[in-house]
């Protein structure tokens, strides 16, 4: 055959091969056989270059050993490949050995081979592999032997060409459905946890690394924590546990400068990884970038093959790990958000919880204007289990007089047992604040703790350095006392007699003015108090605060209103009695004188007549009678003009004695048994002897005329109130009053008798009141009354109107008029 | 006792006897005193005018005045003082059927004061008591 024909037969068919369908790496492989089959060769070869690396690698060859020599590869200008892959020219070399350029790859056998042509692989002007081929005997080749390769070259330039952007579109496919695959995972969770562990795994598996780390940038402290871990690494512990400054090792300078970084021989470049980086023998890390900020990096170590071999990192999974981080960035900053979106709702939720159980209370603290009954709901609320949920609480009110906060009310079990029992009834039904508050009752009834009366004794005296309840006020704030022993603001005091172990305190503010303070724990169920209970409560105090106040002013207003109207009875009252004094007055001169005549007169004609004499008797009767109508005269004048008592220190006991022997025959004539119940110790009562004895004979005349015919009195005195007032009681068995009647017996001229002006309790009501004392009448229908005479053991308050106490005139031994 | 005897007013009086005057413009109630106190052996005389009380006290000046306060004309309590600065020894008992002169200032000029009542014991142990 013909040489050129020979020549183009060898072309036509190589074109044939490599414009076929097969396989790239078949088709060279195909390329090289035929090559060596069609042409006088021994061996041939083709070198592509390595995409994103600039250098060549064996991929397909005939004549030479290939087995193990994957991933070698001979860079720009090494060896004669490396040279005319750099000078885009071929060469041929009649003695490989004795060229400089000489270099090649140990085990592939080329060693065997004498002389060969190695012609660049060209695609528009841009080398993309180099054609070898090789004879064992040394031989000069031709000029036409040179070109028919390069034509060779450049016939199978454009299917590599072709087959390249195959594989890159390939690839690109693959990576793209990778990444599709991968954002429906993750768009498939707003779970944080499980995202970003899924970040991890998906990127190690994508890019075959053997593990990943990814890093977020804790805004707070600008530095990256560890927060997923993927694949084999060392030392795992220390890894998540170390923080990353930005800037710092290779990570940090990613984060900083938001730029990927490959290291695939970390050992060359230790200055810059940092020890827990260097656990590695190869490292692929991108930023994780959120519009334009760098919230964290993701970092793969350790790329290797399917058989474990190491492999190095390239531009490729760069690319394609950078792809990943930013889709994976916007989720997991879409979850974080989500997440704070969450956590928001959740704080949300919980303070519209906290401000229905507010309204509720407030609504609670709204059904009263009456203090107590505020102070028990407020306490109420702060122990009550679906609202403030304290254990205990003592509320504090501020005295201004004192300067002093005073104990006012404690709400809380006295003891564990006590504790379990209330809270598993409450917990057992369910309710909410306001049935409970309505089912416990506000009245009184019930029982008062022990923790109770302790809290009623609280006095803490308001003043720096006196303790956390004074800084309370003073600070107008709360404070959270995690340990009552290391405490030394604690007032000893209260330690000693609530035994607290942990409490909080919050100021009872209202307009800007501390009215008290609340002192809350959980001695029972040893919760901690948190700064957000804590804030609660304080919410709580401010709303409570103004309610106290509200209630406060309200109740002087009442009080007000009271004294007001006790002022305009007492008034009204003493008008009737002025009224009344002057008709008496003016009536007892026309009376009394006429009077003194008949009676006078006829007591004269009574000491003239007989005994026996029948006239005797009608002497007696006017003589009774005017007796009667000059006594219904002194009681009319006595009630008219009741004098002030005239106040000194005197035994009530003794006064009562007095009044007793009085009566003391009148008793015995009508068999009525007199039991006196008048006690030890009983201090004095400042008032006027006179009148209190005048009280008791009015009392006891009333008693004796009720059981005239026999019965038993009872009179019974004691101290009150650890010593404030004397209680008298004064009980009869004359079978008591009509209950229509109890309501006017201390009006003047009531009466239920036959005789009497009935002013007799009239005047004695209106002596005890004049002491500043009370006097209250139990009736039992059918068995007798009980008078309750309270009288002042020391006056506080000036008794009577214009509160004077006028000094006598009359000399002493004038006073002589009877009563 | 001395029992009640006829009219003794114009006799010469025996030095030894008492004498009270009884100022009163009520003439039943100046003549029951008058009465109980002859009958304890008084020299009793009697003035239902108070006007003329000091010109009759000028011609018989009494040891005791027996002085009612409410009167027409004249109060019995200035009267006290026009006895007390013109008959400084003479003692006078006031006789009010009000109890509430005790407590003027004017009052304590008298020895005592008692108040009217158809029982006149007291009244008579007062007079017995300044007059022994």
């Amino acid at each position: 055959m013909e040489k050129s024909k020979i020549e183009f037969v060898i072309l036509r068919d190589i074109l044939k091969i490599s414009n076929s369908t097969l396989d790239l790496h078949e088709r060279l492989n195909q390329v090289v056989q035929e090559i060596v089959a069609k042409m006088t060769v021994d061996a041939c070869a083709i070198y592509l270059m390595r995409k994103g690396r600039e250098c060549l690698s064996l991929k397909a060859a005939s004549g030479l050993n290939t087995a193990g020599i994957a991933g070698i590869c001979l860079d720009l200008g090494e060896g004669i490949t490396g040279w005319v892959a750099q000078q885009k020219t071929p060469a041929a070399v009649q003695d490989i050995f004795s060229d400089a350029r000489m270099k090649y790859i140990p085990g592939t056998g080329e060693e065997q081979y004498r002389s060969m042509i190695s012609a660049p692989i060209l695609y528009l002007g841009k080398c993309l592999g180099v054609l070898n081929v090789w004879t064992r005997a040394e031989r000069e080749f031709t000029e036409d032997e040179v070109h028919l390769l390069c034509s060779i070259a450049d016939g199978i330039s454009g299917s590599v060409r072709n087959a390249q952007l195959y594989l890159d579109a390939t690839k690109r496919y693959r990576e793209l459905s990778s990444l599709y695959d991968f954002s429906n995972m993750l768009n498939a969770t707003f779970e944080f946890e499980e995202l970003i562990g899924m970040i991890t795994r998906r990127s190690t598996e994508l890019i075959g690394a053997s593990g990943a780390i990814l890093r977020l940038l804790d805004e707070k402290d600008e530095l990256l924590k560890v927060k997923s871990m993927y694949g084999l690494c060392m030392d795992p512990e220390t890894i998540s546990r170390t923080h990353i400054r930005l800037g710092e090792g290779v990570a940090g300078r990613v984060a900083s400068e938001a730029k990927a970084a490959m290291r695939n021989a970390l050992d060359k470049q230790a200055g810059e990884a940092l020890p827990s980086e260097k656990v590695c023998s190869s490292l692929l890390c991108v930023p994780l970038i959120v519009k334009e900020r760098v919230i964290g990096t993701l970092t793969l170590h350790d790329k290797t093959d399917a058989n474990g071999s190491m492999l190095s990192f390239d531009r490729g999974d760069m690319d394609l790990l950078q792809a990943l981080a930013n889709q994976g960035a916007l989720v997991v900053e879409n979850a974080r958000n989500f997440e704070r979106a969450e956590r928001l709702f959740r704080e949300n939720e919980r303070r519209a919880n906290d401000f229905e159980i507010l309204y509720e209370i407030s609504t609670a603290m709204n059904t009263t204007m009456n203090l107590d009954q505020l102070l028990k709901i407020i306490l109420k609320a702060v122990t009550f289990g679906g609202g403030l949920n304290f254990n205990r609480a003592i509320l504090l009110l501020v005295n201004e007089k004192t300067n002093t906060l005073q104990g006012m009310l404690g709400v809380g079990p006295d003891s564990g047992e006590d504790a379990y029992h209330i809270w598993s009834e409450i917990g057992s039904k369910n309710m909410s604040f306001q049935d409970w508050i309505s089912s416990v009752g506000l009245q009184g009834e019930e029982r008062t703790s022990r923790f109770d009366q302790l809290a009623k004794g609280i006095r803490v005296p308001i003043g720096y350095g006196k303790g956390v309840l004074a800084h309370t006020v003073l600070e107008r704030k709360g404070f959270n006392v995690k340990n009552v022993q290391e405490d030394s603001r604690v007032n000893p005091e209260i330690l000693k007699v609530l035994g607290f172990e942990s409490f909080a305190t919050v100021p009872l503010i209202s307009q800007d003015r501390v009215v008290g303070a609340i002192i809350v724990d959980n001695l029972y169920n040893k919760r901690e108090i948190t700064d957000e209970d804590l804030r609660r409560l304080e919410l709580f105090a401010s709303q409570a605060g103004l309610a106290i106040e509200n209630a406060k002013v309200y109740s002087d207003l009442e009080m007000a209103n009271r004294s007001l109207k006790e002022l305009q009875d007492r008034l009204i009252q003493s008008e009737k009695m002025a009224a009344l004094g002057e008709m008496a007055a003016s009536i007892a001169h026309e009376i009394r004188n006429p009077l003194v005549s008949i009676g006078g007169f006829a007591r004269r004609l009574d000491g003239k007549v007989d005994a026996a004499n029948p006239e005797k008797r009608y002497s007696r009767i006017i003589v009774k009678e005017v007796n009667r109508l000059e006594k219904v005269l002194q009681e009319v004048l006595a009630f008219s003009r009741t004098a002030e008592p005239q106040f000194c220190e005197c035994d009530i006991v003794k006064v009562v004695q007095d009044a007793l022997e009085v009566f003391e025959e009148s008793f015995a004539e009508c068999a009525v048994e007199v039991v006196q119940e008048l006690g030890q110790g009983i201090p004095p009562v400042y008032g006027d002897g006179h009148q209190l004895k005048q009280v008791f004979i009015n009392l006891f005349s009333n008693a004796l005329q009720a059981m005239n015919e026999g019965g038993c009195l009872t009179v019974r005195c004691n101290a009150v109130g650890s010593g404030d007032a004397v209680l008298i009681a004064v009980q009869d068995t004359g079978g008591g009053i009509s209950e229509d009647a109890i309501t006017n017996i201390f009006n003047p001229f009531f009466t239920t008798k036959h005789t009497g002006t009935g002013l007799g309790l009239a005047i004695t009501h209106r002596m005890i009141e004049m002491h500043g004392g009370h006097i209250q009448v139990k009736n039992e229908p059918g068995v007798g009354v009980s008078f309750l005479i309270s009288i002042p053991a020391r006056l506080d308050r000036p008794p009577g109107l214009d509160g004077k106490e006028r000094s006598d005139m009359a000399p002493e031994s004038m006073k002589s008029r009877s009563t | 006792m001395i029992p009640a005897g006829g009219q003794k007013k114009k006799s010469v009086m025996s030095v030894k006897r008492r004498s009270v005057l009884i100022v009163d413009d009520e003439e039943s109630i100046c003549l029951l005193y008058q009465a109980e106190l002859e009958d304890r052996g008084y020299d009793a005389r009697v003035q239902s005018e108070p006007t003329r009380v000091l010109e009759e006290m000028a011609s018989h000046a009494p040891d005791l005045v027996v002085l009612d306060i409410k009167m027409p004309d004249v109060s019995g309590l200035d009267l006290l003082a026009q006895i007390k600065e013109h008959f400084p020894r003479v003692r006078v008992v006031l006789n009010s059927a009000y109890g509430s002169f005790k407590e003027s200032p004017a009052v304590q000029q008298a020895e005592a004061y008692v108040v009217k009542s158809s029982d006149l014991s007291e009244l008579l142990d007062t007079i017995e008591t300044l007059l022994p």
